[in-house]
């Protein structure tokens, strides 16, 4: 200890000059705000307050790479290191001296730089909790003085080593900063890079500690431990970040904190979800789930684009076969096409534009049909639907859509596509028109024929369109955000436009296609109404069940009981009913209470959806919450989570 | 040697791709007065850095009572060191420096004390900075702190290089008679085989990196003789030349003796008279070998 404080009190003396540097500083800043108020609009406490924390932090910084670069590597600093040395003081000691004397007088410095601030502005630097990090910082740039000094003294030939060592540390920090931001949220982005960056700094420091303890006043010698121990700083810790984030995605996560997004094949056995894990980190990430093992496989495609928006998943799944196709990364131009079963991905690069987002998949995953959208850029381009082969990027069929949208739905043997053609541009915050058109493409044609077109009222915003056989269910709503306070208008049609149901319901309606007849779904009071009626719109049956109040359902059929309802209950909790008609009474009537512990981005906007049928495990409807999965029984009316496992939604 | 309390072995050291010390051997006995002499160039202070732990050999180590001083640099604490190049702060007085050694622990009060009085004795002054000091001066200041902690094992590169006859005789007195008040180890790099030969017990040789001679100075002195031979031509019985120069009456020539009897027979034989050369001689002799 007695050695440390001798050698402190050397170095301390010997670079004492530099209190004067922070002095003259302050001076400086004095006649800055004395004088400064003729020049500028500013009161001399304005212009201190401002310029002493920068005064503070430029000096400091400034001074603390100075000083590491003097202390101990140049031919005054061996100098040092040789008489501290000669009179038994350990190199660590005195490495340890030099930092902590540098230390105090940098920050010494800085504030006797800013006493014109602090004086008018008491408080002004206040150490608190980033002033441990601050000084970590110093350190950080003392070493790196330090070593770059020692390194360009020294004109060795392992500045070859350096580069290179450099160049991949460059690399990997800056794949780290990809992979941190298109993984995380932002926040947890910038905080892990920073803890990496601590990381790295410590090590920096470290490095100059190994250098003097390994190299001693010896040049070459020093230089060489510079070599081995600095850049391999630099790059470790950013290699370890990656390693470790790597592993993560490798291995399947224990933990699922939330599902944002869900695509099963046709028989509910495999799943493409996206979510986040690992909750102390909140991961997202794209994933396979085995329902039947249930085994959770991470894909290596990142979730937010380069600003760290969280990108939501665009997927479609073969209508037979357990593949998904999906859009591997924003910006990205080219088509990921995964195996549900194995994680096994190729990607297809269709040589569209990088708006492109895929729509359907044909059979097999033999046809990829893609929509091309320039608009999402802002381009002021025709939208269009592009079907290719999947293996060739051959093209096969398109079809132009102008202003439109398109949503796609493939069956074995065609693929149907819902265009929904807005007046003008889509705004919520007016009520338009829009008019719906369904397009046949058969697998094996190369032209879409299209089957129907149907103008909707312009006051209502948001449908939800299904097709069975040779009918078609509009349920169109006016909607204002999630508030469906407002009727809710069904359709059924034939392909030929003609009309066989239309009713009016009340707001926060449903209805589906089923196999024995149009199932009709609507709220009133604390129960929920369910009918259903023939293709001429004449009740067979109806009950009510008592799901308490609700806004909006979600219907199923299944082979255990004819119906299944999932309903958004109020306050938030979801509400499952079965119904068999032709059965006294109801089926079970489950509530559970749903926590939202995870926000993806809120859509407000209207829009029109297919309503697709509902994946069935075990004979089970499977509805996707806000945070999770889950498969209503209807025979035993009890609900089995099944994503996430290990926490109550 | 029981106990050594320095061990060079097998010592090489390079400067990038120059070699400057190559496969250096000695060991130095406790209480003894040991020069290592070489010419310019020789890597006496390359082989002192080596030895005090600054830099690392390539081959070979340096042991300080038994232990690697590399690794153990708080051997230090037991040696007095005056190099050639000083690294003594040169902005410090002789007082402040002494102020700094006491805070360190390298001197008690009273060895503060006796540094400053030493100081005034040499005719330092101790308030002005070392840097503001003669060079002649500046040695003796620096032989002053190496004396001061009363080390066991003092090491000094040329502490009297430049320094003027007065102010050597001076560091002379001061040494001597610290060698006399203590059992101190010296290990003394000079080029100066005068003062060498006048102080020391034990020699290390040192030309080119390599140590061509070490041990007790007499045996150094009684291995080689000094005979004028009338001729260059003339061969010689017992030993081999190492060295010729022409003086008056014939070649000096410094011989190596192999077999003393062999050898004393022949200059009996020749009719001439073999000296004991002195360590300046030798020295010449092997250098220009």
């Amino acid at each position: 200890m007695r050695a440390f404080f001798a050698s402190f009190a050397y170095f301390f003396r010997h670079h004492l000059w530099t209190l004067g540097l922070g002095a003259g500083t302050g001076f400086v800043v004095v006649l800055l705000g004395l004088f400064g108020p003729r020049f500028w609009n500013y009161q001399p406490k304005e212009i201190w307050a401002d310029v002493g924390p920068m005064a503070f932090l430029a000096l400091a910084l400034t001074l603390a790479a100075v000083l590491g670069s003097k202390s101990l590597a140049t031919n005054e600093g061996m100098r040092h290191l040789r008489f501290l040395a000669g009179q038994g003081v350990r190199w660590v000691t005195a490495w340890l001296a030099a930092l902590a004397a540098s230390l105090v007088l940098a920050v010494a410095c800085g504030v006797l730089a800013a006493l014109p601030a602090l004086g008018a502005l008491p408080g002004l630097l206040r150490p608190g909790a980033p002033f441990p990090a601050f000084l970590l910082l110093l350190a950080a740039l003392w070493a790196l003085g330090h070593l770059l000094t020692a390194a360009a003294r020294a004109r060795s030939l392992w500045i070859a080593w350096d580069l290179v060592v450099l160049g991949l540390s460059v690399l990997a920090w800056r794949e780290l900063a990809m992979v941190l931001g298109r993984f995380l949220e932002p926040g947890k982005a910038s905080s892990l890079a920073m803890d990496t960056g601590l990381v790295a700094a410590v090590l920096v420091v470290l490095a100059s500690l190994v250098t003097v303890n390994k190299g001693h006043s010896h040049m070459e010698e020093a230089r060489r431990w510079v070599s081995w121990s600095l850049w391999p700083a630099v790059l470790l810790p950013a290699l370890a970040a990656l390693g470790g984030f790597e592993l993560l995605i490798q291995r399947a996560p224990r933990h699922v904190e939330a599902i944002a997004g869900a695509y099963p094949e046709k028989s509910g056995r495999f799943w493409l979800l996206s979510g986040e894990s690992y909750p102390w980190l909140r991961l997202g990430h794209r994933f396979l789930w085995d329902a039947q093992t249930d085994r959770l496989k991470i894909l290596h495609l990142p979730t937010r684009d380069r600003y760290g928006w969280l990108w939501d998943m665009q997927a479609t799944v073969a209508p037979d076969l357990p593949v998904a196709a999906l859009n591997p990364e924003p910006g990205d131009a080219s088509v990921a096409l995964v195996r549900l079963d194995t994680g096994a991905t190729t990607r297809v690069s269709p040589g569209l534009p990088p708006e492109t987002f895929p729509c359907a998949l044909g059979p097999g995953g033999q046809t990829l049909v893609l929509f091309v959208d320039p608009q999402v850029k802002g381009r002021n381009e025709h939208r269009r639907l592009v079907a290719i082969e999947a293996q060739t990027a051959e093209k096969i069929a398109s079809l132009e859509l102008g202003r439109s949208f398109a949503l796609c739905q493939a069956s074995p043997e065609a693929l149907e596509v819902l265009e929904i053609h807005y007046p003008s541009e889509p705004d919520p915050s007016h009520e338009m028109g829009l008019e719906l058109s369904l397009w046949r493409l058969f697998w094996h044609d190369r032209t879409f024929a299209k089957l129907l077109s149907v103008p909707l009222p312009a006051d209502y915003l948001a449908a939800t369109v299904q097709r069975r056989g040779n009918l078609v269910l509009i349920a169109a709503r006016r909607e204002w955000g999630r508030d469906a306070t407002r009727d809710t208008l069904l359709w059924v049609l034939d392909l030929d436009g003609q009309v066989l149901v239309n009713r009016t319901l009340p707001p926060a309606s449903t209805a589906a296609l089923t196999s024995q007849g149009v199932l009709l779904v609507w709220p009133e009071g604390d129960k929920t109404h369910l009918e259903l009626v023939d293709t001429g719109g004449q009740r067979l049956a109806a009950t009510a069940v008592p799901t308490g109040g609700v806004f909006g359902c979600q219907t199923a059929e299944s082979e255990k009981a004819a119906f299944v309802v999932g309903c958004n209950a109020t306050p938030q909790g979801v509400a499952f009913a079965a119904w068999a008609p032709g059965r006294a009474t109801a089926g079970a009537v489950v509530r559970i209470p749903e926590k939202r512990v995870y926000r993806w981005p809120f859509k407000t906007m209207a829009s029109v959806t297919w309503a697709e049928p509902r994946p069935q495990l075990g004979g089970n409807p499977v509805f996707l919450l806000s945070t999770g999965l889950v498969a209503f029984d209807p025979a035993t009316g009890t609900v089995r989570q099944l994503l996430p496992r290990h926490q109550p939604l | 040697m029981n106990n050594p309390v320095m061990e060079v072995r097998s010592l090489s050291f390079a400067y990038g791709s120059q070699q400057v010390l190559n496969g250096v051997s000695f060991t130095v006995a406790a209480k003894t007065f040991t020069v290592l002499a070489g010419p310019n160039g020789a890597g006496k202070t390359t082989l002192i850095r080596c030895i005090l732990g600054f830099f690392r050999p390539s081959t070979g180590d340096v042991r300080l009572w038994g232990q690697r001083v590399w690794d153990h640099p708080e051997l230090c604490r037991r040696l007095g060191i005056a190099a050639e190049a000083s690294d003594l702060p040169p902005a410090w007085s002789l007082a402040q420096l002494a102020r700094w050694l006491h805070l360190a622990g390298r001197l008690t009060a009273q060895g503060q004390a006796e540094l400053l009085e030493t100081a005034v004795r040499l005719g330092l002054p101790p308030a002005t900075p070392l840097g503001a000091l003669s060079r002649g001066e500046r040695s003796l200041a620096q032989l002053a702190v190496a004396l001061a902690p009363r080390p066991e094992l003092l090491v000094l590169d040329e502490p009297t290089l430049g320094v003027d006859v007065v102010a050597q005789e001076r560091a002379l007195d001061l040494l001597l008679g610290f060698l006399e008040e203590t059992e101190c180890t010296v290990l003394l790099a000079t080029q100066d085989l005068t003062l060498a030969e006048r102080l020391a017990s034990h020699v290390v040789m040192l030309h080119r990196g390599q140590c061509t001679w070490s041990g007790p100075l007499d045996e150094l002195k009684t291995s080689f003789a000094l005979v004028t031979l009338p001729s260059a031509e003339t061969s010689v019985a017992g030993g081999e030349v190492c060295a010729r120069q022409e003086v008056l009456g014939g070649i000096q020539t410094t011989v190596r003796i192999n077999d003393s009897k062999a050898f004393a027979s022949w200059c009996q034989s020749q009719g001439l008279v073999a000296r004991t050369p002195g360590l300046g001689q030798v020295a010449w002799a092997l250098w220009q070998g």
